[in-house]
Formats: structure tokens, C-alpha cells, sequence
């Protein structure tokens, strides 16, 4: 697997790389600001580029823009975006083509090595992984008699695990029970919220994200 | 009380108003005929010439009464230029700078012109006594009964009667030269320079611009402080998480890489500590939270490789003000230790008539912008208090920034 870096912090550049390149992800360019990251992209067509959200020149959500603008030329190009904050509009704007191969984290989640190349794994091979943190904000901003409130705590949990993008053996294997278990769960939270049942990982993950940020 | 000028300017002054007062009555007494006949037409032909004429002697007087009380006295009048004849008089008929010049027309060819003389006549009476003195000695007849209820019959009452009057009235003229002077050309500021309306708006355009300036300073303090923590601890934290999760693998398999990166975790980790302590410092440091303004000036100029000679004094001061204070002479040393090549260097603060004077000075190169935006930044935080900065900074040096800022508690 080839990927690309663009992070404007030498030590966290490193880091990145260093781990990657420790999981057998090959590193084919790392940059630190915006223009460069949009010439690597176009140049290296990496299977999946990490992306700091704040990169010079500005300094605010360059990051952002250009992995945006990239999945505008090369749709469902797979992108995972770090940044030191959680920002609801961020996520949104990163999911709104609905191409999936996203991934939004918090920088810090870098640090549990194994969860993040996974999810680095995940999002290039065109799934969707959102930070614990921002599917927990997106499932509190419900409003009181949403169809949300519907769901049992059990199905809120689950709900909450397929929006951080895990498949349904993950959701099982974090919950401590089966899968089955889990499919007659997601099928019920699909029912409630008047979704299309998919079998397929990555539509379930944005039809429910699409719900929540609706 | 601020300080008048010296006696002998005030005599000179009071002259030249007199002297003033001769074309201010004509002029004042043209513009009343003008106004009166202004419906019938040739009015507005006459104040055409006599209201630019009743300016000029007011301005005249403005300068008189500026240099007898030191202070400024300055006015600024509707601009007419360019309007047509009849515009031109309806613009200064709605002015009331214009009104005020009038005003203070009548004041000067009245009041003001007897107080004026009465300072005079106080100066130049002895020398009367002493003139007639020796008229009496010529014509006794005719100059033995002053003032008509005196009657002066020997030389001896003639000396001791011009004597008192030499005395007295020298004394009298001493004494109230001054409290004359500040009357009369106190009323003349007064008159001619900006009535209270238009020194409150003033002063509220001031407080606008600088709460303006004070609000900008504070949001870009705030825009630095977050880039600092995002740019230098929270970074630093993210590499340690990254370090240490690291490690967390290799510990089985790599126990050398492990190790290696666990010593490289503990530096992040100092360093994250060191970028907190820093912008800990950038927000208020804590010598100054501790001990004040002056030992935190004395703290920064420690760390300078400048000379430093600090004479440094200072009342309580309200923390915003005094941290206002400490970060601007900062700003001025840092300035010193990156761009002066000074070798000596100093700091001056004390406070005085409710202002403390600070100067920070040094022997360098000279060149210093007041425009450059650390001594902009400077100027603004200052300004917030009302205090003031002025920068002289020749090419070739030295470089002398006064600061002052209000300090009344």
C-alpha cells in the first residue's frame, strides 16, 4: 500500500511515517504545506494520504481544502484527515460527496499505533471511520421525539460503533457478543430510522451518517 | 494648575491684544451690521470680508493666549472652501465655531480689553508716581490734588505719597499679573478653542479608535496564544502519544527500538512542558504576578546580553494597566536585544503628576520604526489606558522610546 503525508510538524511527520512504514504501509511522499500535498496527490496517486486539517501557507483548514479538492479530481480517493480538534463542520464537508474511503481522527488517537493503521487500512480500502468523538457530538445534538430517541440503549450503542465506521464483527467483538446478535440489532436501528438495509459495510456507515447530520 | 508663561511675556501679550482689540471691534461691529442686513442682499457681501477677517484676529489671539498658558488652543472651523458666496455665508452661519468667534469678539473688545488694561495701568503706575512727582514739583497748583481728595502741600507728603504708590502698586501688579493673565486669556482659550461638545466627541472618537486598536491587540493575543499551544505543547503531547504507542509494540519484539523510543517520549513530554511554561510566560509571567511590574522589567533585562542600567519605580498599579506596561517595555527589549547591536542599554519608570514616565533607551544602530508593528503593537496596548508612545530612533542611534500612562488611583 502507497501513502502520502502531509503534516507540517517535522516530529509528528516522523512519527507518522515511522509507523506506517513499521506496518508495512509504504511512505512515497511526506510533505509539510498545502501546494505540495495537491502536487504529491496528483503525482504519487497514493492509495491513501493522511492529512494534517492545519498546513501553511494560512495556517487554518488548508489541509481540508486540499484533500477535498483532490476527491473532487479523483473521487473516493481515500483520505484520513488528523487534527487536534473535533469539528462537526469538518467531518461534514469531508463526507458530503458521499464517495466514502474518509476518515476523520483526532491526532491523538495516533498514539494507540494498532487502531490507526487500521483505520488508515479501512479508509483505503473505501470505508469510512469517524472519531469516536464526532459521532459522539453528532448523537448528542438529537433533538427531543427525534426518531433517534426511538432506539433502545443497546441500539444506541451499536449505532454509535457502526458511525465510528466498524464492521459489524468489530461491533460484536467490542459489545462481547455475536454477530448475528449485531445484524438483528442494525436491522432493527435501520428500520426505526427508515434507512435502506445495505449489506455493505461503507453505505451503512454514510447512510447513517447522513441521518445523524441531517 | 499648569505654568504660565513668565511675567515679562504676559506684559508683552496683554499689548498685543490691545493692539488686537482695535480691528476685533471693527470687525465684530461690521459682522453684526452684516448679519442684520444679510436678508436685503448687501449683508452677505459684508460678511464675505469680515467673517475671514474676525478669523484672522482670533487666530492671532489663539496664539497669544497658547503661548501665555502653554496649553494648546486650537480650532477648527466648517469648511466653506469652494462653495458659492451665498453657500459659503449659510455654511458659516451654521457653524458655531463662527458664532463663538463673534462671541468672544465682544468678549475682547470689552472684559478682556479692561482686564488687559488693568494689568497694564497696574505696571505702568509707579512710573506715572514718579512722573508726577516731578510735574508736581514744577506745578504744584495744578498737580497738588491727585485722585481730588488728596491735597499734597510739601515735598515731603509729594515723596512719601509717590512712594506708596510705587510700592503698592508694584506689588499689586506682581502679585496679580498672573491670576490677570490666566483670567483674561483663559476666557480667550476658552472662546476660541473647541467647545465642550466638540472636545467630548472628540474624546469619544478617541476612546472608539483606541478601544478599537485594544480590541484588535487583544484578539491577535489571543490568535497567538492558541497557534502557540496548537504549534508547540498539544503537537509535542501527540508525538508522545505516538512514541509511546509505538513502543507499546516493539516492547515484546524490539525491546533496543522500545527503549529508544521511550527515552525519545520522556524528552517530548519536557519539551511540551517547556512550550506550556513559555506561553504561560507570553500570557502573564509570573514574576510579575508575584512580585510587579518593576521586578519583572528587572527579570526580562536580565536576560538580555545588554548592559542594563535600570532606575525603576513605580506606584500600585491596576493589573491590566501594570501588565499592559511590562509587556510593552518587553516588547521595546526585545526589539534592543534583536535589531539595536547596542551595547548598553537603559530603563527609566517613575511616576509623576499622575502619568509614569517610562524610557527605554540604548546605543545601538538606531533606525527604529514606530511603524513596525511590534512598536504599533506597543502604541495600542497603551492606548487602551490612554497612555502615549513616541520613538526617536536617528539613523546611527541612539534609539529613545518614551512611553507614559495615566496612573491616578
Amino acid at each position: 500500500m502507497r501513502a502520502v503525508i502531509g503534516e507540517d510538524h517535522a516530529l509528528l511527520r516522523d512519527g507518522l511515517e515511522r509507523i506506517l512504514r513499521a506496518h508495512q504501509i509504504e511512505v512515497v511522499a511526506s510533505v509539510d504545506n498545502a501546494p505540495s500535498l495537491t502536487r504529491a496527490l496528483r503525482e504519487e496517486r497514493p492509495d491513501v494520504a493522511v492529512v494534517d486539517v492545519r498546513m501553511p501557507p494560512t495556517l487554518t483548514d488548508e489541509g481540508l481544502r486540499v484533500a477535498i479538492e483532490a476527491r473532487r479530481e479523483r473521487p473516493g480517493l481515500p483520505v484520513v484527515v488528523l487534527s487536534q480538534y473535533v469539528e462537526q463542520l469538518y467531518a461534514r464537508e469531508l463526507l458530503e460527496d458521499g464517495d466514502g474511503g474518509v476518515g476523520y481522527l483526532l491526532k491523538d488517537r495516533v498514539s494507540d499505533v494498532g487502531a490507526f493503521v487500521s483505520a488508515v487500512r479501512q479508509v483505503a480500502g473505501g470505508g469510512t471511520v469517524l472519531d469516536p468523538d464526532v459521532v459522539r457530538n453528532l448523537l448528542a445534538r438529537r433533538t427531543e421525539g427525534s426518531p433517534v430517541d426511538r432506539l433502545t440503549e443497546r441500539e444506541r450503542e451499536v449505532l454509535g460503533l457502526m458511525a465510528e465506521g466498524r464492521s459489524n464483527a468489530a461491533i460484536a467483538a467490542a459489545l462481547f457478543v455475536t454477530e448475528k446478535a449485531i445484524s438483528k440489532h442494525t436491522n432493527a436501528i435501520f428500520t426505526k430510522l427508515d434507512l435502506p438495509v445495505s449489506a455493505d459495510d461503507n453505505r451503512r456507515v454514510l447512510a447513517v451518517l447522513a441521518y445523524l447530520s441531517a | 494648575m499648569n505654568h504660565i508663561a513668565g511675567r515679562p511675556l504676559i506684559v508683552l501679550a496683554h499689548w498685543v491684544s490691545i493692539l488686537l482689540s482695535v480691528p476685533t471691534l471693527l470687525f465684530c461691529a461690521l459682522t453684526v451690521v452684516g448679519i442684520v442686513a444679510a436678508p436685503i442682499g448687501i449683508g452677505i457681501v459684508l460678511l464675505l470680508a469680515t467673517v475671514p477677517a474676525l478669523q484672522l484676529v482670533a487666530s492671532g489671539q489663539r496664539a497669544l493666549a497658547r503661548v501665555v498658558l502653554r496649553e494648546p488652543v486650537v480650532q477648527e472651523y466648517a469648511d466653506a472652501k469652494g462653495l458659492r458666496p451665498v453657500a459659503r455665508v449659510r455654511r458659516w452661519a451654521t457653524d458655531p465655531t463662527r458664532w463663538r468667534d463673534l462671541l468672544w469678539g465682544l468678549y475682547s473688545v470689552s472684559i478682556g480689553h479692561f482686564l488687559s488694561m488693568l494689568s497694564l495701568s497696574l505696571l505702568i503706575y509707579p512710573l506715572w508716581s514718579i512722573v508726577w512727582f516731578f510735574l508736581w514739583l514744577g506745578m504744584p497748583d495744578v498737580f497738588g490734588t491727585p485722585f481730588g481728595v488728596l491735597h499734597i502741600h510739601t515735598t515731603g507728603q509729594a515723596l512719601l505719597f509717590t512712594a506708596v504708590n510705587v510700592v503698592v502698586s508694584s506689588v499689586l501688579w506682581w502679585y496679580a499679573a498672573k491670576p490677570l493673565a490666566r483670567w483674561r486669556f483663559g476666557v480667550d482659550s476658552y472662546l476660541l478653542g473647541p467647545s465642550r461638545q466638540v472636545r467630548l466627541q472628540r474624546r469619544v472618537d478617541e476612546v472608539t479608535i483606541s478601544r478599537a486598536r485594544g480590541a484588535d491587540a487583544a484578539a491577535a493575543e489571543l490568535r497567538r496564544i492558541e497557534r502557540d499551544l496548537h504549534d508547540g505543547a498539544q503537537a509535542r503531547l501527540v508525538a508522545l502519544g505516538m512514541n509511546l504507542g509505538l513502543a507499546a509494540e516493539l516492547v515484546d519484539g524490539d525491546p533496543e527500538g522500545a527503549r529508544q523510543l521511550l527515552l525519545e517520549a520522556r524528552d517530548n513530554a519536557g519539551d511540551a512542558l517547556q512550550d506550556i511554561r513559555s506561553v504561560v510566560r507570553g500570557i502573564h509571567p509570573p514574576v510579575l504576578a508575584d512580585r510587579g511590574v518593576v521586578d519583572a522589567i528587572r527579570a526580562l533585562a536580565v536576560d538580555l546580553p545588554v548592559d542594563f542600567e535600570l532606575q525603576l519605580e513605580a506606584p500600585p498599579l491596576p493589573a491590566p494597566t501594570e501588565s499592559a506596561v511590562y509587556f510593552s517595555v518587553a516588547e521595546c527589549l526585545a526589539n534592543i536585544g534583536k535589531h539595536s547591536r547596542a551595547s548598553a542599554a537603559w530603563v527609566t519608570m517613575h511616576p509623576r503628576n499622575g502619568l509614569l514616565h517610562i524610557e527605554i533607551g540604548d546605543n545601538g544602530v538606531g533606525g527604529a520604526a514606530p511603524e513596525g508593528s511590534g512598536l504599533r503593537g506597543v502604541a495600542s496596548r497603551l492606548a487602551v489606558f490612554d497612555g502615549t508612545m513616541s520613538v526617536s530612533s536617528p539613523v546611527g542611534g541612539p534609539t529613545i522610546v518614551n512611553l507614559e500612562v495615566p496612573c491616578v488611583r
